[in-house]
């Protein structure tokens, strides 16, 4: 079961996200959230990626242009 | 007659006059009228365009107008991918009937070129990330080596329709394993292609910065030849590029394999992991190569950076579905997707970020070894009813733990996958080789060395055999 925080972060988010949804349903999707973010967390851990440059480039000229 | 297994077969009794492509078709035709209520490979079926294609390919052929190794074989397509005969559902009530309408995948258009007879559209998860619900109308994929299991996915009927011989090689996608879990789990071979090798357009977008299009058939060699025919830049899709191909390796001989185990053998594995993965690796010894152990870097990072990235993009793009049509999306898709706005922009651009790092890393290690192997999961296809939470839907999460896919769509290296042998209960077991970006002709190398001294991929399942040796 998820605790009273994970629901509650997880109805928040949701709810700013525009989705509204019943509790069990709500129960389903936060069960281990707390496990991911701190998963989240630790992508910004490594010391490799303090000045590592993403994986995402903006082009000017759109593709087929 | 005997129908060939594996599109290298096919296409040289094509040539030589024992069989037809008409009667290729008919026995893919046969094989899914006896099978596919239960297996649930189609989502469309286009019988009477692919006899018509058939017919014309045996005349293309008969009058020596030869367009190649695909030139009247029986092809099936996953349903995130357009093709002009027949909608295009995502396997979803929600996805706009219109899109795609009338048009081809850069990928359809490619091997409808090389004379390839696509005989429908096949099944998936939906829109490649939702498992089975039964409140919605759409087939249950069932695995042909045993029905009670899950065919794997997202590309479930492609897998399944390989194995069980409905089509000789299909296309599957990959954003997370989904060519090559149902690869493994339907004892096929399949080729998730460097990122950027083949062109997306046309594809019902689940991760952008991940997803990729490629192959499963048999054999390693037939994923060659559908590669061969789609890979290259079309001029819409902006991550495809004209990379070349890295030279080529006549034999294994002295060529260095990194062996990786960890986190590959969890305490759950399937007893017989152990064995058919040392075994496969004293195949590739035995033909000359130089196994070496080692670990992956940012393993644990690259799969939180798969959910991340996956999740935010298929959230940016379903948004507006999601907020007026909740309850027409699967469950489990919906439970998936919404993660994506669980997480901040920076943690998505944190995400790629570490990708960048891993990939780096990684570039090291392929300077010390050809190419990687490692098992494609620790047990053989979980059964749908273990796969069923307390409320009777189908969740996936409980395999986790147990497929080794992700990590590789976040780097964006090629990876093939093939059989390695089987589980106490009889499932296939699979083998992943991946190799540098831009290496699949490393990787197809390997793996057809592999299969030239195994025979694991073309073991058939008894339960759809019946017509493989129809007369």
């Amino acid at each position: 079961m998820p605790s009273t925080t994970e629901i509650e972060t997880v109805r928040s988010a949701l709810n700013s996200f525009g989705v509204r949804i019943d509790d069990a349903e709500l129960a389903i999707i936060a069960a281990g959230w707390d496990k991911t973010r701190a998963a989240v967390d630790r992508l910004y851990e490594p010391a490799a990626v303090r000045y590592a440059d993403p994986a995402l480039r903006f082009q000017a000229i759109p593709p087929g242009a | 007659m005997t129908i060939p297994l594996t599109v290298t077969e096919a296409a040289q009794a094509l040539r030589d006059g024992t069989i037809t492509s008409v009667e290729l078709t008919r026995a893919a035709l046969d094989q899914a009228d006896r099978f596919d209520e239960e297996m649930g490979v189609y989502l469309a079926r286009f019988d009477e365009y692919a006899l018509n294609r058939a017919d014309e390919a045996d005349r293309e052929l008969a009058a020596g107008h030869d367009r190649g190794p695909l030139h009247g074989i029986p092809f099936g397509v996953k349903d995130i991918i357009a093709m002009a005969e027949g909608p295009t559902t995502a396997q979803s009530l929600v996805l706009d009937p219109a899109w795609g309408a009338g048009r081809d995948a850069t990928v359809v258009a490619r091997v409808k070129d090389a004379g390839a007879v696509i005989t429908g559209k096949a099944t998936t998860m939906e829109f490649a990330i939702g498992m089975v619900d039964s409140t919605k109308p759409f087939p249950t994929p069932r695995n042909p080596w045993n029905p009670a299991t899950w065919p794997g996915g997202s590309s479930s009927g492609t897998g399944a329709g390989v194995a069980s011989g409905m089509f000789l090689a299909g296309f599957g996608t990959d954003t997370g394993g989904s060519i090559r879990i149902p690869a493994a789990y339907c004892g096929v071979s399949g080729l998730m292609p460097t990122f950027g090798r083949v062109p997306k357009s046309g594809v019902v977008p689940l991760g952008y910065s991940l997803d990729h299009v490629g192959p499963l058939a048999r054999s390693a060699h037939d994923c060659r030849l559908v590669l061969d025919t789609i890979a290259g830049p079309d001029g819409v899709d902006p991550d495809c590029v004209a990379a070349p191909q890295r030279p080529a390796f006549e034999s294994l001989a002295g060529r260095r394999i990194g062996v990786v185990r960890e986190h590959h053998f969890p305490a759950d594995a399937d007893p017989n992991l152990q064995p058919a993965f040392d075994a496969a690796v004293a195949a590739l010894a035995e033909l000359g190569a130089d196994p070496v152990e080692i670990t992956l870097p940012y393993w644990e990072e690259m799969l939180t950076a798969d959910l991340v990235a996956m999740c935010s993009e298929a959230a940016a793009y379903h948004r507006g579905d999601l907020i007026s049509r909740w309850d027409d999306f699967f469950a489990s898709t919906r439970a998936t997707v919404a993660l994506g706005a669980l997480v901040s922009g920076a943690d998505y651009v944190q995400a790629q970020r570490m990708r960048r790092v891993a990939q780096q890393a990684l570039v090291q290690t392929f300077g010390t070894v050809d190419a990687i192997v490692m098992p494609t999961s620790a047990t053989g296809a979980p059964r749908y009813d273990t796969l069923t939470d307390a409320r009777g839907r189908i969740d996936v999460s409980a395999l986790f733990g147990t497929v080794f896919t992700p990590y590789w769509d976040s780097v964006g290296n090629p990876v093939l996958v093939v059989p390695m042998g089987f589980t106490v209960d009889g499932l296939p077991l699979s083998l992943q080789i991946a190799g540098p970006a831009f290496g699949e002709d490393t990787i197809l190398a390997v793996g057809e060395a592999y299969q030239g001294v195994t025979d694991w991929h073309l073991q058939t399942p008894a339960h759809t055999s019946a017509a493989q040796l129809a007369s």
